[in-house]
């Protein structure tokens, strides 16, 4: 395979191109109700010629690698057409003829679909009959092993393998025409097994659901909200995290200006990572999409303004190191700044002096869903508890919260040492890319005076 | 693109769900998709990158013993491994409701959904016209962050069943596009258009897309506040199929079926305001949405979907017909192919004019993050402006819009005479949407 890639990339006269190429397998079983519902399964191969020349980019999708050399030719071509400035790539540490193999304790592919079956059975029992009052419930569990081929006129090459395995649970409840949903989610790179012994897990979710039908909805106003790691993750990841990515600021002087080195963001205990070397968590790589190595970038260290998260070509605009950043969800797709692991870091305080500190709140907690758009961000917590005098009251459903990153911020609070980094079944989105797994993480966190909707 | 693209396959095809049936299928189905496209974008305000995409795809579903198994790939050669991997799902057990796939109908309608006259749109034209665009952003204010971008494509696509059914269909279009981002300190607006169509005709207008920027560029630059409370939203057509979406959940025959739908019980009763009629149709020309049959070959039917406020129907797919005890309705996955609302008798100019107070929505962010199957939504006002006395006044911030749809559209609503004719949509007012915002 390096021959073949390198060789096609031979002729080319762009200032730079990369060729990446994926095998992909994958299978995938869903229960909706009493029954499975659907069992697939998925094989496929595909890549992406992608050419620099002048400052300007082509890319060229393909099927079968027979038709590389006439894609590597027509994304040169291409680029040479657009492009009317001087290419501008930062240099970084390639990798040479690097193989990546994926280390899984228990491989997925070697268990029975009747095994991977069975056990979403048996959870999808407890979720219709653990507790009363469920209507229906849902489970989707997927397994994909992707092995992924690059090569680059700097003479690179590297192979990764990206198994990856995904397990959704979700009940229903029903009361008339109300209907409440409850779910948890998880993933991994590493372990079949992470999929195995959630039986409370399912429990829980049932009985949340038909909880939450007697819950009362989130009152809306501005209110002092205490969220949990798996919501101040996703908070860290949509608030902030994309404002990171260069991409977005490195053509436009105004927004280099406001996420400027060195500018202040919260207070001194406030501290945010991106992380794509951390352990091998599904946002793990040991290079990205273009190469380059991952690594640790800090971008808020004690309140301050210290990083971004960059491209070869964002980087090397900005004049700043890359970080192996620049990824794709597959290899029809062009790789495009992204976080890899996104958290908090842990603070001072404990899990009870956050709560201490609240004579009337919210408690939010698990994420359902967020989206942002630069400054602003809105999302959604899968349930939450109303806070009375430091103590977790009754529960509340329907909690949304949203605001302007850089007051909210500012507002954080209180930073708790509880730092916990969740792998989830979901992903992020970013220009029709969907779903890159991703993690995200934080300890416990309070904010002041965040707009949450609903009724005043 | 070639004339038939999938020629090639319809032979293996063939073969396949001969495989299929001697290895015990009683039901099968192959699909087939073959695409190409081709698009510029335009970052920063200047020409950035020129990309081409080709690629096919197959999936296949089998019956087997009252038990189903899918497979998809895309590599031709792989197609007979690919049955026999279906089938060895069957073992599992996903239940199938139906053993065999029907006989084709007599007759299907058969929308056009594609036009020689996109081959009109040369790459020159688009590189000239996104130009166009560009300048016209920078003329009309300076430090804007712009972008652009247009897009041709075709496909072909090839559905058999063991049910001797055969579709084809041959589909393409253009899409055209522009936005920008005005900073000012840590504060942002972003505003952008797009039309898109499958012939090239009159929905491709530049001023139009001029326009709905100059709008959010002049407009924009004010803002303007709002007591938290109750209030009528003034929503663009862009919008108003958003808040369908519980009706066009709520009438999945499945999730009825299922008892997960809050309408399952609604069937033939005025569950909405009787100015709601919206119309399901899968038949006109040069429509993306529109097809002759759904995946089983079922025909499709033109139909109200919600009529003077009254449900009218649930809708199923050939497995869950079977399930339901229903007659299919010609809708995959049991969702309409269009949800079009039957236009009011007021302009939308006069519509707005008659809002004392209200908010006029121009952008959500995160409509559908909260329990939307229950009607309910609880979103960021990404771009809205107040309205006072028929008038936008300004730009509304940090703003969220909070409420029950399906409540809502038993109450107070009204829209427009005029309908957008790239989504079929008229202008809506939803009375008594929640808001709620930082600023007031
Ligand atoms: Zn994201």
């Amino acid at each position: 395979m390096k021959e073949r890639l390198l060789d096609a990339l031979k002729n080319c006269d762009a200032d730079y191109a990369e060729v990446r190429f994926e095998e992909s397998d994958g299978s995938g079983f869903s229960y909706r109700g009493k029954e499975l519902e659907q069992a697939s399964t998925g094989c496929s191969c595909g890549g992406l010629v992608r050419a620099c020349k002048n400052g300007g980019w082509s890319t060229s999708s393909f099927d079968s690698l027979d038709d590389l050399p006439e894609k590597v030719h027509q994304a040169c071509r291409n680029a040479a057409l657009v492009g009317h400035e001087k290419t501008c790539l930062a240099e970084a540490e390639l990798p040479d003829d690097q193989v990546f193999t994926a280390t899984l304790k228990r491989d997925f592919r070697g268990v029975s679909m009747e095994e991977k079956v069975k056990q979403l059975t048996a959870y999808n029992d407890i979720l219709l009959h653990s507790t009363e009052g469920v209507e229906s419930s849902a489970i989707r569990y997927t397994d994909t092993f992707r092995k992924v081929y690059f090569a680059s006129t700097r003479g690179s090459y590297f192979m990764e393998e990206r198994p990856r395995v995904t397990l959704f649970l979700q009940a229903f409840a029903k009361d008339g025409s109300r209907i409440q949903q409850a779910f948890e989610s998880l993933s991994s790179a590493t372990d079949y097994d992470v999929v195995l012994n959630h039986e409370q897990m399912a429990a829980d979710v049932a009985r949340r659901a038909v909880d939450l039908l007697n819950a009362p909805k989130c009152p809306g106003g501005r209110q002092t909200v205490i969220l949990d790691p798996a919501f101040a993750g996703v908070f860290a990841h949509e608030a902030f995290g994309h404002l990171s990515e260069a991409d977005f600021l490195y053509e436009n002087p105004k927004m280099r200006d406001l996420m400027k080195i060195g500018r202040q963001m919260g207070a001194p205990e406030l501290n945010i990572i991106d992380d794509g070397s951390l352990g091998s968590l599904i946002g793990t790589h040991a290079v990205d999409d273009e190469g380059t190595p991952t690594r640790r970038t800090e971008l808020i260290r004690d309140g301050v303004l210290a990083g971004h998260l960059h491209s070869l070509e964002t980087a090397g605009k900005m004049g700043e190191a890359p970080t192996g950043n620049a990824r794709a969800i597959s290899a029809g797709y062009p790789p495009i700044v992204r976080m890899t692991n996104t958290y908090i870091d842990a603070g001072p305080l404990s899990k009870e002096d956050l709560f201490a500190g609240v004579d009337d709140g919210i408690y939010a907690v698990s994420a359902f869903g967020g989206q942002t758009m630069m400054e602003m961000f809105t999302f959604s917590a899968a349930y939450g508890y109303r806070i009375r005098n430091g103590q977790i009251c009754e529960l509340l459903r329907d909690i949304v919260v949203t605001g302007n990153v850089f007051e909210t911020l500012y507002s954080i609070d209180g930073i708790a040492n509880d730092l916990c980094i969740h792998e989830t079944a979901g992903g992020c989105g970013k220009n029709g890319q969907f779903p890159l797994p991703v993690t995200h993480g934080s300890p416990h966190i309070r904010i002041r005076n965040v707009v949450v909707g609903g009724e005043a | 693109m070639q004339a038939n693209a999938l020629e090639h396959l319809r032979g293996p095809m063939e073969r396949a769900l001969e495989l299929g049936k001697a290895n015990g299928a009683s039901a099968m189905r192959i699909t087939a998709h073959q695409g190409e496209s081709q698009s510029i974008g335009f970052q920063a305000g200047r020409l950035k990158n020129a990309d081409g995409s080709d690629g096919m795809g197959y999936s296949i579903h089998v019956v087997k013993d009252g038990r189903s198994g899918a497979a998809s790939g895309n590599m031709p050669d792989m197609l007979e491994n690919m049955v026999e991997r279906a089938l060895a799902l069957t073992q599992f057990g996903a239940v199938s409701h139906f053993t065999e796939y029907p006989a084709p109908a007599d007759s299907y309608a058969s929308p056009k959904l594609y036009s020689p006259s996109v081959k009109n749109l040369s790459q020159e034209k688009q590189l000239a016209d996104c130009q166009e665009l560009v300048d016209f952003l920078k003329s009309k204010e300076d430090g804007l962050d712009i972008e652009a971008g247009a897009k041709v494509h075709e496909s072909q696509s090839l559905l058999m069943t063991s049910g001797g059914f055969v579709g084809e269909t041959h589909s393409g279009g253009w899409s055209i596009s522009a936005g920008f981002q005005r900073t000012a300190g840590t504060d942002m607006l972003f505003s952008g258009a797009w039309r898109s169509g499958i012939q090239l005709n009159d929905l491709y207008d530049l001023d139009y897309l001029k326009q709905e920027m100059a709008f959010d560029l002049e407009y924009g630059s004010r803002t303007a506040t709002i007591a938290d409370g109750a209030y009528p939203v003034y929503i663009p057509p862009a919008w108003l199929g958003s808040f369908l979406r519980p009706i066009s959940m709520g009438i999945s025959g499945r999730s009825v079926f299922k008892g997960t739908s809050p309408l399952g019980d609604q069937l033939g009763k005025a569950c909405f305001a009787s100015n709601l009629t919206i119309v399901d149709d899968p038949h006109t020309d040069f429509r993306g949405e529109s097809s002759g049959y759904d995946g089983a070959g079922i025909p499709t039917i033109r139909r109200n979907l919600v009529e003077n406020g009254v449900l009218q129907h649930f809708l199923y797919d050939w497995d869950t017909a079977h399930m339901a005890s229903q007659a299919p309705t010609g809708h995959d996955g049991c969702a309409p192919h269009t949800m079009l609302v039957k236009p009011g008798d007021t302009d939308s100019r006069a519509m707005l004019r008659s809002i004392d107070k209200g908010i006029y929505i121009r952008q959500l962010l995160g409509f559908g993050q909260g329990n939307l199957g229950n009607g309910d939504f609880s979103c960021n006002i990404a771009l809205g402006y107040v309205i006072e006395k028929g008038e936008v006044v300004g730009r509304l911030k940090n703003a969220m819009a909070a409420g029950n749809i399906l409540e809502l559209l038993k109450g107070d609503i009204r829209f427009s005479s005029d309908v957008d004719p790239q989504t079929r949509q008229p202008y809506a007012i939803l009375s008594g949407v929640n808001i709620v915002s930082r600023n007031a």
